[in-house]
């Protein structure tokens, strides 16, 4: 077989045979048109059947979202001191799963954080629960930044970080009962917290951006951020320094007269605004978790006692009210009474005597007081009693109020008109109380407490709450001549403890027996002592309530009027009222000799 | 060796400007995102800073808050062997008979004005 012959140098140009395709190439072929078809079919698959989910899985890969806890608002006393306020936190959580050495860096969180080493490590240690291995466990809550972020340079694995705020009550237990709490999440759980809490809240924000796998900002990605509106501010009507030195009084109070507890009150009697509330024991609310949660009740509110001879200030109003008897007539009273079947007596033991009705007032006859009460009869009697704001709450903006217990007149006992004139019987909270003597105080018209003074908004605008609920229950002028009787009484009556030097001052004691729980009458030996006045007399400032439960000397009058004079007397002084001589008594109030 | 053909002469000028148009395309894309990486950087360390700043505003509001509580001062003041007042007496000071005017002197607030004048 001859080959062609090659071409050489200087040779002719000669074609290249043409050979037929080589079974090889055939087959490249082949191949190369299924791999191709393959990656055609992988990318239809990719991009179009899986589309959509790929796309979500890069996305979760990728996008990172943080929630901005909103700033919960601050409260402030009236004079702008913070009582509670928020400052951004962390909770530092453990992925056990991811948690390479839990006895080292159980070692190091708890010597960072303060905590207890062995409970750390329990808490890092791998475990499963139903089933599932644990990959979420909270170390600690609430961590300061600083302290975070001090944890966070030791680059430990698997410990991380939420954003969270954290609430501090910066005069610890100062008005635990009225700021209440809030909870690990920021929720209010009691008291003024709770009560605001749509207000204090705001509203959380967020954070998008991009990150790669290794958690490093793709800055060119950019992100979108929806900023936390932060929540408002409240402005109470409390005043911090009255407050504190009410709850010095009252905690000297309670242990001067060794007493299971007490509680204060003091208030703008013209306006309803409360300048400090406690009971005493009472609480840190930064600690509350470890408080007794008998001492977080607010019981100036929430709880109702019986109120005893306080009460018969309802009565002398009544009866002035109603013009039954000339003020200088006098009431022929024993020291001892029956009423329907039961025997009432004065708390002294005393010959029949000759009283004025300031002197029953001055004095805290019972004998007198059912005598005065049976003048206007039950109805009229009950009808009062309901004007000045008992059997329902006085609607204080602090949530669980107690409306108290004031049985419907047509459901009294044959002895009603015996115990309620004298405050046994019914039952009242302190706050009710005071409101009677604010009434009297603001000549014969109830105002309705509140708490809070307004709202600071984001923008830093106030605004005031609404006005509060007033209603007339008796005139001016009974109010004027009650306010004489009560003066009357401090000056020369059961009161005496609770004058105070330069000014005037009105207001009554109280001693109540305490009823056994679920009936079956009164405790033997357990009282609760109280008193209730304002000053200055001529022109009422400032109220002052003190109720002491279960003190050893059992008169209001020696429990508790001392603590009404401290109290009273350093908020006239905060107030910047001036000292007002002491009017005459009046003419009627005379006792005879 | 032969001479280049002439259209590959030609071609000589517009590959080399292509070649730097691509080159300072190039580098002109990789600054700017260079730069916009730089300014996120930037933003992301100030935003950092000032939430820093704002926390230690916050740390400081609360100190001042918890030093300047009536508690703590009290605590403070009893160390220092401070007590709260006891019985306080008021005074009252009665008013001093006021003297008939005098229409030929003025007050002392007036002879000042000789000396600072009269809108000064």
């Amino acid at each position: 077989m001859n080959r062609p012959p090659r071409s050489g140098r200087g040779g002719g140009r000669t074609r290249p045979p043409v050979r037929p395709p080589a079974r090889r190439l055939v087959a490249l072929l082949a191949v190369m048109a299924f791999g191709f078809s393959g990656i055609l079919v992988r990318l239809v698959v990719l991009q179009v059947k899986d589309a959509s989910a790929l796309e979500q899985l890069a996305l979760r890969q990728r996008i990172q979202r943080i929630t901005i806890p909103a700033e919960r608002g601050t409260i402030f006393d009236r004079s702008g001191q913070e009582l509670a306020m928020s400052l951004p936190a962390k909770a530092v959580y453990a992925d056990p799963h991811v948690v390479t050495d839990p006895s080292a860096e159980a070692r190091a969180i708890a010597s960072t954080l303060g905590l207890d080493e062995t409970t750390v490590r329990a808490a890092l240690q791998e475990r499963v629960v139903n089933g599932r291995p644990v990959r979420f466990v909270y170390l600690d809550r609430g961590v300061d930044v600083g302290t975070a972020k001090r944890l966070a340079d030791q680059d430990l694995a698997g410990i991380g970080f939420l954003a969270e705020s954290r609430r501090y009550y910066p005069a610890a237990d100062l008005a635990p009962q009225v700021l209440g709490y809030v909870g690990l999440d920021g929720t209010g759980l009691s008291g003024l917290e709770l009560q605001y809490e749509r207000i204090l809240a705001g509203t959380s924000g967020s954070r998008v951006f991009q990150e790669d796998p290794s958690g490093t900002l793709i800055p060119q990605a950019g992100s979108v951020a929806i900023p936390p509106r932060p929540g408002d501010d409240l402005v109470l009507t409390i005043d911090r320094d009255i407050q504190y030195r009410a709850q010095v009084a009252l905690q000297n109070a309670v242990r001067t007269n060794h007493a299971k507890g007490g509680t204060v009150l003091v208030m703008d009697p013209k306006t309803g605004a409360v300048l400090a509330m406690a009971s005493y024991p009472w609480f840190d609310p930064n600690r509350f978790d470890r408080s007794n949660p008998a001492a977080q009740r607010n019981r100036a509110v929430t709880d109702a006692y019986e109120p005893g001879s306080v009460n018969k200030v309802i009565t002398a109003a009544a009866a002035i009210q109603e013009h039954l008897f000339n003020l200088n007539q006098r009431f022929t009273v024993p020291d001892q009474m029956m009423v329907s079947d039961h025997l009432f007596h004065d708390a002294e033991v005393h010959p029949t005597e000759k009283m004025t009705l300031g002197d029953i007032i001055a004095y805290s006859s019972n004998i007198g007081t059912i005598k005065v009460a049976a003048l206007l009869g039950q109805q009229r009697f009950a009808s009062y009693l309901y004007r000045f704001g008992f059997g329902r709450p006085t609607g204080i903006d602090f949530p669980g109020e107690s409306a108290g217990i004031l049985p419907p007149s047509d459901g009294w006992w044959g002895t009603s008109m015996g115990t309620i004139p004298i405050g046994q019987g019914i039952a009242v909270s302190p706050l009710q109380m005071s409101a009677v003597y604010a009434t009297i105080a603001n000549g014969g018209v109830w105002v309705q407490p509140h708490l809070v003074e307004g709202v600071v908004g984001a923008d830093g605008r106030f605004t005031p709450v609404a006005a509060p609920a007033t209603h007339r229950v008796v005139s001016s002028e009974t109010a004027r001549t009650v306010t004489d009787l009560l003066a009357y009484g401090v000056d020369v009556g059961t009161g005496k403890q609770a004058q105070i030097p330069g000014f005037w001052a009105a207001g009554k004691t109280g001693t109540a027996r305490k009823p056994i729980p679920g009936g079956g009458g009164y405790y033997a030996d357990r009282y609760v002592a109280s008193f209730i006045g304002f000053a200055p007399a001529a022109d009422p400032a400032v109220l002052v309530a003190v109720v002491i439960d279960e003190p050893r000397t059992v008169f209001g009058g020696i429990a508790a009027a001392p603590a009404f004079r401290d109290i009273a007397r350093f908020a006239l002084a905060r107030l910047r009222v001036p000292p007002a001589p002491r009017l005459p008594a009046p003419p009627h109030a005379i006792r005879p000799g | 060796m032969a001479p280049a053909p002439r259209g590959r002469r030609r071609r000589i000028p517009f590959v080399i400007l292509s070649a730097l148009l691509v080159s300072v395309l190039v580098v002109g894309v990789v600054s700017v995102q260079a730069f916009v990486a730089q300014t996120s950087f930037k933003i992301q360390d100030l935003t950092d800073r000032t939430q820093a700043l704002r926390q230690s505003y916050g740390d400081l509001r609360l100190d001042v808050a918890r030093l300047s509580a009536p508690g703590r001062i009290a605590r403070e003041a009893h160390g220092l062997g401070m007590r709260l007042p006891g019985d306080v007496q008021s005074v009252q000071v009665s008013e001093p008979a006021a003297a008939p005017p005098d229409p030929g002197r003025r007050g002392d607030s007036f002879a000042l004005k000789g000396l600072i004048g009269e809108h000064p």
